[in-house]
């Protein structure tokens, strides 16, 4: 009994003193040793390694993985004061992560207080670099006015000493992510949306106007082009037509001009007298001769 | 006595017995198996160990020597930008707010703005504001760099995004951003893998998509559905004038067919008349030839009577009376 008891308490020292001294460290981090709270040594390889035992020696984990932080956003002033949207405010991030983990443990100690410096100390450097921009760096439709991948570039450059020296931080980019106006410009904005909308709906309802009017006036002067054609082919078959009947009239008529002379002109009696006419005759007249005894006919009578 | 050490001798073994069994679970502990859409990856006292494992059954040595991370693979898993709920650390002061610092007077002076607000508007090029919500969907393809390179992958997709998102948004009109164009995304997406190959988190963005462009609610949402009436009103307006020309037209063609049809009759009838008349002429002709000259006088008391029947007659026998019913019948 009391043999089994003393292996089973040598068996839980040696777990609780392996414990104590072994150590790993994974591959996504750095391992920082403390001894008596002095830094002693850093190590930046994976693996299995040994210490002396608490509380002589502590270890701390460092993240070595790349992050992202992205602070509150910024409002800047722009350098054109003319502009009505003299300012912006700008939403960025940062990634970054460490290059030396002394210095990072010694001044920062945690990420916590690494992202208050970060957004802290960016500031400046975001206000310097934005601020000797015009709008039209940021907003633009013609795409190479907007310097937003030259502004991040200059602000990463800016910035990367202060945090590799002073806080063994690496700024591996500065980026921005948001444009958008203060809320105070925002309703301007929106104004002039509203106005612009509303000359491009005047726009359309004038263009359906016009071109309905445009429609309805060619039409007009096509319909006036039919007709007038129609009226030029009628009169060229009445022409034809006319010219036809005169050379149908000629053949027959040279056969006896004189005869056609004289019953012409008795056609064109019917005609002129084929309403009500008045007529004073003589009775010299030859039609009405027979009435009257002397004359040149009634000798047939007698 | 005899029976005390019977129960001390197998109490003994019961407990070696246990401590075999104890040992031997620990070192079944390390057996795994991957699912069809998961890899795994296998760390040995903190260093990656080989290559990711894929499907079937599988050993790795016990804890706290070795520990598996599993990886879904096959996963589409997505991020949102321009939705409320895309907090990160330091982006939300809290569930509506965002704060906004401003430093250029010298204090800092802290206002807060509608966090909905913030996170889906964006300005475009020609200084509109739009509402946007886009939709990034991606594949974990390499599950040891996206385990072990970034810290919050996640935050690294949406962020880059949100850049590049908000370069587009900036460098187009907002015409161009509301006919949501399928180019624009599809540009936007190799640009975004380009930017996360930097820092090989393991990932291939499948689909990017705008789920929502919207101009801001209100009266700029009206005057931007007043532009699409007034479209459609153009279109009507111009409708009703074609129909209108085309019968106008139909009119027209009708008018000129009657016109033409007119003219053909006369046509006809001129040329029906001068046969008609001549060949009266002929046959009267004929006759003329063959009876002599006294058809002539036939013929012109025929038209005399003709219009004399129909005439007012005045019959005087002195023709020097003539002048007098002239005179009369002027007053």
């Amino acid at each position: 009994m009391k043999k089994i008891v003393f292996t089973a308490a040598a068996v839980s020292a040696v777990i609780l003193l392996l414990g104590s001294i072994l150590f790993t460290v994974k591959t996504d981090s750095f391992a920082i040793i403390t001894e008596f709270g002095k830094l002693e040594k850093v190590i930046t390889n994976s693996g299995l390694n040994i210490k002396l035992p608490y509380p002589i020696q502590k270890v701390y984990r460092i993240d070595k993985k790349k992050r992202i932080f992205s602070p509150a956003a910024l409002e800047v002033f722009l350098p054109d004061p003319s502009n009505v949207l003299k300012n912006i405010t700008i939403g960025y991030y940062i990634i970054w992560d460490i290059n030396d983990p002394v210095k990072y443990f010694e001044i920062l100690k945690n990420d916590l207080s690494a992202e208050n410096r970060l957004s802290d100390n960016m500031r400046s450097y975001i206000y310097n670099i934005i601020g000797k921009y015009p709008l039209g760096a940021f907003i633009s439709t013609d795409s190479d006015d907007v310097k937003i991948d030259e502004i991040s570039s200059k602000i990463t450059e800016a910035a990367k000493p202060d945090f590799k020296n002073n806080f063994g931080i690496n700024i591996i980019t500065v980026d921005i992510k948001r444009v958008i106006l203060p809320e105070q410009n925002k309703q301007k904005v929106f104004e002039r949306m509203v106005a612009e909308r509303e000359r491009i709906s005047h726009r359309y309802r004038a263009e359906g106007e016009e071109q309905a009017k445009i429609i309805i006036s060619e039409t007009d002067s096509t319909k006036k082009i039919m007709l007038s054609e129609a009226h030029l082919e009628a009169s060229k078959m009445l022409a034809e037509a006319q010219a036809e009947a005169a050379s149908i009239y000629s053949d027959a008529f040279k056969t006896n001009e004189k005869f056609y002379k004289f019953w012409n002109l008795l056609q064109s009696y019917e005609k002129i007298f084929a309403g009500e006419s008045t007529f004073i005759l003589s009775t010299d007249n030859k039609l009405l001769q027979l009435l009257e005894l002397d004359s040149d006919l009634t000798g047939i009578v007698k | 006595m005899n029976d005390l050490a019977k129960v001390f001798k197998s109490s003994k073994t019961f407990i070696f017995g246990i401590f075999i069994t104890l040992i031997f679970a620990w070192i079944l502990s390390g057996t795994y198996s991957i699912t069809h859409e998961e890899a795994g990856v296998v760390t040995i006292f903190g260093s990656i160990s080989g290559k990711i494992m894929t499907p079937g059954i599988h050993y790795h040595l016990p804890w706290p020597v070795g520990k598996l991370y599993r990886v879904n693979i096959k996963e589409l898993r997505s991020v949102e930008i321009g939705h409320t709920k895309t907090g990160f650390k330091g982006q939300l002061s809290d569930d509506l707010k965002y704060k906004i610092v401003d430093y250029s007077d010298g204090a800092p002076s802290v206002s807060f703005m509608d966090a909905r607000l913030f996170n889906k508007q964006f300005m475009t090029g020609d200084n509109n504001i739009v509402d946007i919500l886009l939709v990034v969907q991606y594949k974990i393809i390499s599950p040891d760099n996206y385990l072990f390179s970034f810290a919050d992958p996640d935050a690294l997709i949406t962020l880059e995004a949100e850049s590049v998102l908000n370069y587009y948004i900036a460098t187009s009109t907002i015409d161009r951003l509301l006919l949501r164009d399928t180019l624009f995304a599809y540009q936007m997406a190799q640009d975004l893998q380009k930017r996360l190959e930097l820092y090989n988190i393991g990932v291939s963005i499948e689909t990017l998509f705008f789920k929502d462009v919207m101009v801001p609610e209100g009266a700029v949402e009206a005057a931007f559905r007043d532009v699409k009436s007034a479209e459609v009103d153009r279109g009507k307006r111009i409708e009703v004038a074609r129909n209108k020309a085309n019968a106008i037209l139909s009119q027209a063609g009708s008018e000129s067919r009657q016109i033409l049809d007119l003219a053909k009759t006369e046509s006809e009838q001129i040329k029906n008349t001068a046969v008609s008349d001549s060949t009266t002429f002929l046959k009267l002709e004929k006759e003329i030839e063959e009876k002599g000259s006294i058809l002539n006088y036939h013929l012109w008391v025929t038209t005399m009577s003709n219009i004399l029947g129909r005439a007012k007659l005045y019959i005087v026998t002195d023709n020097e009376a003539l002048d007098t019913i002239y005179l009369q019948d002027e007053n």
